[in-house]
């Protein structure tokens, strides 16, 4: 085996090229928007809150839900 | 003068110093004293360049989280200078507080005894000492961080600017190909004697000097005391078992990603934790720099087949799901950096494998362990930072899973900043050299560098190596 195609050279492409597949095999879920949203919702303190990472201030979080 | 060692056989001359490591803290030390009328042996183990052979003696064993150490330092004349980017911050009086971190002691010595070597530093690093350090950027709201205000060296590589003052000082003999073997002390076991080195053809001889001083950065120089064992099982300097504990680097975590409200209009953001954070929060400091990703980067043989594919997986919008495969950051991302203070902990090590190299040296083996102490540094500052970018209105963080669920474990990096292996202690207890970087029961043995650092801070080492070296430079005139 050449030395520029490694093992994780190969399993990338492979992922890559599997990809499609993966999408088109996926079974479709009808989101429930508020509740997904609200799973990803973590309470940091009484100002901010983090939605999925993204750490915002928790008066939006009102107003969405408003 | 320069010498080529594998060209000679005999040193009969005795010096006033002989320095082991022709680094930035050698190189400093030796033509400083040569200056001050001192007579000064130079070793270097590498050669004038670059060499595989050479490189390959630093070579060693990683048990903790990898820090790749023999692809960070540079084993030839001018040392790890030779590649190192510049970066310049002081040390700051709050960095000498007496603090105990995972109960071992701080510096031993005051901010005001290295202070007034600040503008001889810069001028040994090319840096503009009316211009000092400069912030290129504003401030954020919160009171947790402030601008982070540093200066670039060049960067100066000490081969290319002092070579040609070390061939001609009349002071200094310089051998190159000459690798330190091991430290004979005398009957007492409290002189130095000699120092044994050998060239490349394994022709060994004895170096004499009043005075010995190591400068063999953070893993050689506890690696090269641990196997000194010949008179002293444990090795030289370690009658407390501290040399080689306590390694730090500083950490570089990959805490996140941002959105800029503006990106037209963004430019570099760097911070610096400020210390009333850092006292009422009790934890380390750090840099926080946020940039945007240009170019897909990749390192390595297979850089243009991972270039390729990255790219590939960007312009599809899948890297989110290729990430368990490599980690990448896309153009047009927004990422953050740090570099964070790593307090010393005794489990974090340096020890000897039972590989040998081909001197018959033992290979150091590296065991680096964060401590609890700097997880919560790591989660308090993604915290503040995330927190503080959102107040300002610049735009928004968005942390990585384990900077918000503490079950998981952290990822960070390093910035080949090796310190804390020879750390200062004024207690032999807690540290391998006093308050001069005298080695503790030993009369004429000394430790310059990077690993006599009693913590860390969050600043690039180089500038604080030079200002201890300027220190014991006088230190040792006044002996």
């Amino acid at each position: 085996m050449s030395e520029f195609v490694t093992r994780r050279t190969i399993l990338t492409a492979f992922c890559l090229a599997s990809l499609p597949i993966q999408g088109a095999t996926k079974e479709i879920k009808l989101p429930n928007r508020n509740t997904e949203f609200l799973d990803n919702v973590l309470p940091i303190d009484n100002e901010f809150i983090a939605v999925d990472g993204w750490v915002i201030p928790a008066s939006n979080l009102v107003k969405r839900v408003k | 003068m320069l010498y080529d060692f594998n060209l000679l056989t005999n040193i009969d001359k005795k010096y006033d110093i002989c320095i082991v490591g022709s680094g930035p803290a050698g190189i400093t030390l030796a033509l400083n004293l040569a200056n001050s009328g001192k007579t000064v042996l130079l070793l270097e183990g590498g050669g004038l360049e670059y060499s595989s052979d050479s490189q390959s003696l630093y070579e060693c064993e990683s048990t903790g989280h990898e820090a790749w150490p023999k692809h960070t330092r540079l084993r030839y004349f001018g040392g790890t200078s030779n590649h190192w980017s510049g970066r310049c911050r002081p040390f700051e009086a709050s960095d000498f507080s007496q603090r105990q971190l995972n109960s071992l002691p701080g510096w031993p010595i005051s901010y005001s005894e290295i202070a007034p070597l600040l503008p001889g530093a810069m001028e040994i690093l090319d840096l503009d000492v009316s211009r000092g350090f400069q912030a290129i950027n504003g401030d954020l709201p919160g009171n947790h961080f402030d601008p982070d205000a540093f200066a670039k060296s060049p960067p100066t590589r000490f081969k290319s600017k002092y070579i040609d003052q070390i061939t001609e000082s009349k002071n200094i003999d310089c051998f190159y190909n000459a690798t330190a073997l091991d430290i004979r002390l005398d009957n007492t076991h409290q002189i130095v004697n000699h120092i044994e080195i050998a060239n490349q053809r394994s022709q060994t001889i004895s170096a004499k000097a009043g005075t010995f001083i190591l400068c063999l950065g953070g893993i050689e120089t506890p690696r090269f005391l641990l196997n000194c064992n010949k008179q002293i099982s444990a090795g030289i300097g370690n009658t407390s078992n501290m040399v080689g504990r306590c390694f730090m680097e500083h950490l570089n975590v990959p805490m996140g990603s941002f959105l800029y409200e503006d990106p037209k209009e963004f430019s570099k953001l760097q911070f610096f934790t400020n210390d009333r954070f850092c006292e009422s929060s009790n934890i380390g400091k750090s840099n926080v720099t946020m940039s945007i990703v240009n170019s897909v980067k990749s390192y390595g043989r297979t850089k243009a087949i991972k270039t390729f594919f990255k790219s590939l997986a960007c312009q599809m919008q899948i890297e989110d799901k290729v990430q368990f495969i490599s980690d990448f950051n896309c153009p047009g991302m927004g990422t953050i950096g740090t570099l964070i203070e790593q307090a010393p902990n005794l489990k974090s090590r340096i020890t000897l494998s039972e590989k040998k190299d081909i001197y018959g040296l033992k290979k150091a083996n590296l065991d680096w362990q964060i401590s609890e102490y700097d997880r919560r540094t790591i989660r308090q500052i993604g915290l503040s930072m995330a927190k503080d970018f959102s107040k300002s209105g610049l735009g928004k963080i968005r942390l990585a899973d384990f900077m918000l669920d503490t079950n998981l474990d952290i990822k960070y990096g390093h910035h080949a900043h090796h310190m804390g292996t020879t750390r200062m202690a004024e207690d032999a207890n807690y540290g391998v050299v006093d308050r001069n970087l005298k080695v503790h029961d030993l009369g004429n043995l000394y430790i310059a560098g990077s690993s006599v650092f009693s913590t860390g801070g969050a600043c690039n080492p180089t500038m604080p190596i030079i200002q201890l070296c300027l220190r014991l430079t006088d230190h040792l005139t006044r002996l």
